[in-house]
């Protein structure tokens, strides 16, 4: 402080009292360099009292080379020495050094010229602007790090900045994504307002953010662009940021192409695990098939009789095939009759046997009355317990309308059922019928297969069982017929026997009388004509079995024939006591083996003769357009409906060879003679009201009939 | 029957031996000493098979008829070597079974079964596709004896 200058300490005070209040630093230096005063924004700032500033000015800098350089400037100060703009640090006691920004000034008006210094801190400026800087610098790195990039538009949609370590993978440095002035236009050259890139910075323009996807130097980017505001909220242009997800989308590419091929060798694996489990189910279904076939035809072929062939056809199908089974056979005698059936389950057996008094009727359009008639498998699925219930409307799909058996079947259930023939030499035989009760759709075309192939070995052994039957019954006949043979061929052969004995004995005894002789020697004669007859006859049988039979065609008048017979034959019918009307028209003839014909009506009389009991024998010939027709009718004891089927066959007879003599042939080698006249022989009889044999024959038989059939079956 | 016997014998007790083989599992209990039952779940294998014959094979060796209930409701597709492998089993032993009663469901197994009643015997093996009819027969079984 200058003592010696009162002027100057009162200008000083004044000074002081108006810097004080200055926010700026203010420092008076006089022309040695000497600090005179500060004012309180000095002290203030450094918090420091103002003594600790009254010193050379160059000992208040912190830097070395400053305070060479403010010494230089102030020893000695002259105008010129000092710029008017000086920065340097301060430093004053223990504060820390500001750095101030000094502005100098000479005042030389005074006697005693000072340097005033006035000086704005910087070091809150600075030490924003290195926060700034570092700052700056920080998200530099971080925006040089990420992998995106950063940019603004104006709002001509051109380049105003850009930044980011996208650029990097571009190939690019800071700022070089497109130069400053750049449209987005043409540097994705296009003018095109909808292109992927263009549109979300139009719509940015507009207010909108927009996500968007965009690839760039073949870079794929993951973008969005939001407007870019002022101060005052008005979009100016649009900000950019885009985050390189080209790596990301390859990797996440070839993480779905590994997932891929994963997925494809999963898949085949289970394929493959599927397909063999898949043929191992399929080899054990074909297997298990095999077996039950394999089995079933076992069994069918161990049964001796149909009943038995049935019952073991209706039991192996359960459970493999069905839940439950019947059989219904269309008779023996006649109409159909459920033979047998078959349940697994032990609780419901006594159920099954309830139904084995039901029998389908055949008028019923559904089921095995349907299968009966066609021949063919019927299958029906989904079955609602209304189809099983007695009704006036419509068939109950079992064919049958008792309340009990429907019933029945309800309670044993039926979903899905199966028909399927067991075919016969003439039709379908029998029927089985496998049921399923709990699943609707139970059977598929390979069951149906299966089915089949079982109820074919179920017709095999009902044939065989049923040619058996016959070979037994062919058997006992042929026993039958040789016990009968042999009686007649006795008989006979006997009384010549005797006869010829009886000569014999004459000529033994040397008594032979001529004409008792000749008695004997007719006798003989007579029983060998007898026996030729039967063995003629027994020799047509084989023949007719055999053979064809060659017919000699002629033209024949039946009238005259008849009249003929009834000559030759009038001894025996007087014998038998048969007095015989004949009703004929008056023109009945036509082409027939003569002699043939004739065995028939001889072979007709006779068994009317033999059979009519004494009574009258009437016999018609009459033409209808193409036929002939003859019957014979007698009013002996008859022939039952039973008889009647079996009369026509080999060695068989309505009557008891006891009391009627006769092989059993007759009406064989009748009806045999007549197909081959393609004609027919047919009787009408009840027991005790005789019996009319009723002949039908075209009026010209064909040259060469067909063999006659070894086994005929008798006429319908 | 009531519906707690149903699920008395319908339902594996605590005590029931488990094993679970590829695919399948298989449950067998002893209700009563003369009568076992077994539930198979799954794919019945030859593993479950052998499983089957080491439960049953003590059992038989100290019981002179034994009735055996086999629940394959829940068994969907079978192997033929399990089927033969018990069908070995049932006739080794079939001195000693008196019944064998089989609920099955799926068509599959009905025709695997089905061969196996014709191996084993037609009198032998009982089928049920109900089961309330199966749980009667093992109700019955189980309560009183043949």
């Amino acid at each position: 402080m200058v003592a010696d200058a009162p002027i100057l300490e009162d200008d000083l005070q004044l000074l002081h009292a108006a810097l004080d209040a200055s926010r700026l630093l203010i420092l008076v230096v006089n022309r040695d360099g000497l600090v005179v005063d500060v004012n309180g924004a000095v002290e203030q700032a450094f918090g420091q009292p103002r003594q600790a500033f009254l010193r050379p000015i160059w000992e208040l800098a912190a830097i070395p080379a400053e305070c060479a350089l403010l010494e230089g400037a102030f020893r000695p100060l002259r105008p010129g020495t000092l710029s008017r703009g000086l920065v340097f640090h301060v430093k004053a006691g223990s504060a820390p050094a500001r750095v101030v920004d000094w502005r100098a000034r000479f005042v030389e008006e005074r006697d005693v010229p000072v340097v005033i210094l006035s000086g704005l801190d910087l070091s809150e400026r600075r030490a924003a602007e290195q926060q700034l800087r570092e700052t700056e610098a920080l998200q530099r790195q971080i925006l040089d790090r990420m992998p995106a990039v950063v940019w603004t538009t104006d709002r001509d949609l051109r380049f105003t900045f850009s930044a980011g370590g996208g650029l990097a993978s571009l190939g690019l440095g800071t700022g070089e994504v497109a130069a400053v002035g750049t449209s987005l236009y043409s540097y994705f050259h296009t003018d095109d307002p909808a292109h992927p890139a263009i549109a979300p910075h139009l719509r940015a323009l507009a207010g909108e953010a927009t996500s968007f996807e965009v690839t760039w130097l073949d870079r794929q980017f993951q973008a969005r662009a939001e407007p870019f505001r002022d101060r005052a909220e008005n979009v100016v242009g649009t900000i950019g940021l885009a985050f390189d997800v080209t790596e990301q989308a390859r990797t996440a590419h070839a993480l779905a192409e590994s997932e891929g091929r994963l997925r494809r060798l999963v898949d085949a694996r289970d394929q493959l695990l599927v397909k063999e489990q898949s043929a191992r189910v399929e080899a054990e279904l074909a297997n298990a098939r095999l077996l039950l076939l394999v089995e079933g035809s076992k069994r069918l072929a161990r049964t001796r009789n149909p009943n038995d062939s049935l019952e073991a056809l209706a039991s192996l199908v359960v459970p493999a095939l069905a839940e439950w089974s019947y059989v219904v056979h269309r008779g023996w005698d006649g109409g159909p009759a459920l033979v047998t059936g078959a349940h697994g389950d032990p609780n419901k057996e006594s159920l099954l046997r309830g139904l084995q008094s039901c029998v389908p009727d055949l008028a019923a359009p559904d089921g095995a009355a349907k299968v009966f008639r066609t021949g063919e498998v019927a299958l029906y699925e989904d079955i609602k317990p209304d189809q099983l219930l007695p009704s006036q409307a419509r068939w109950p799909l079992v064919g049958t309308q008792d309340p009990r058996h429907l019933r029945t079947i309800r309670e044993l259930g039926m979903r899905s059922l199966l028909c399927v023939p067991i075919m016969g030499r003439s039709g379908v035989d029998a029927v089985m019928l496998l049921v399923s009760a709990s699943d609707p759709h139970r059977y598929d075309a390979e069951d149906v297969v299966m089915a089949r192939h079982l109820a074919n070995r179920a017709a095999v052994s009902l044939e065989n069982g049923r040619l058996l039957f016959e070979a037994l019954d062919a058997v006992r006949a042929r026993d039958d017929f040789l016990a009968v043979a042999a009686h007649e061929l006795r008989t006979p052969l006997a009384a010549m026997l005797l006869q010829v004995q009886m000569i014999g004995r004459s000529i033994y005894e040397g008594r032979i009388e001529p004409a008792a002789a000749r008695r004997s020697v007719s006798a003989a004669e007579t029983q060998a004509r007898r026996l030729s007859v039967l063995i003629d006859g027994m020799l047509d049988v084989v023949q007719l079995a055999s053979q064809r039979i060659w017919l000699r065609l002629e033209d024949v008048d039946l009238r005259e024939l008849i009249a003929r017979l009834l000559n030759r034959l009038a001894p025996q019918l007087s014998r038998a006591g048969c007095e015989v009307t004949v009703a004929a028209s008056e023109q009945v003839d036509g082409r027939w083996d003569r002699a043939r014909i004739e065995q028939v009506l001889t072979h007709l009389l006779t068994n009317a003769m033999k059979f009519g009991a004494g009574r009258p024998i009437e016999v018609s010939a009459r033409a209808t357009e193409g036929n002939v027709v003859i019957s014979v009718r007698d009013h002996g004891f008859g022939i039952s409906k039973e008889d009647q089927a079996r009369i026509f066959d080999r060695f068989e007879r309505a009557v008891s060879t006891r009391h009627f003599g006769g092989l059993g042939l007759g009406l064989y080698t009748t009806v045999q003679i007549l197909r081959a006249h393609q004609g027919d022989l047919r009787v009408e009889s009840e027991p005790g009201q005789g019996a009319c044999f009723i002949v039908e024959l075209p009026r010209r038989a064909a040259h060469a009939p067909e063999r006659a059939d070894a086994a005929p079956s008798p006429p319908s | 029957m009531s519906e707690d016997a149903f699920a008395a014998t319908s339902t594996p007790p605590a005590s029931a031996s488990h094993a679970v083989r590829d695919g399948g599992e298989i449950y067998s209990w002893q209700p009563r000493g003369d009568v076992i039952v077994s539930r198979i779940v799954g794919a019945l294998n030859i593993e479950l098979a052998i499983c089957f014959e080491e439960y049953y094979l003590p059992i038989i060796a100290r019981t002179p008829k034994v009735r055996v209930f086999v629940d394959l409701e829940a068994v969907s597709v079978y192997t033929r070597e399990a089927r033969e492998r018990m069908t070995a089993f049932a006739l080794a032993h079939i001195a000693q079974i008196e019944s064998i009663h089989v609920l099955v469901r799926s068509k599959l197994v009905a025709l695997g079964l089905g061969a196996f009643k014709h191996a084993v015997g037609d009198a032998l093996v009982r089928s049920y596709f109900d089961r309330e009819s199966f749980l009667r027969s093992l109700s019955v079984a189980t309560a009183s004896g043949r």
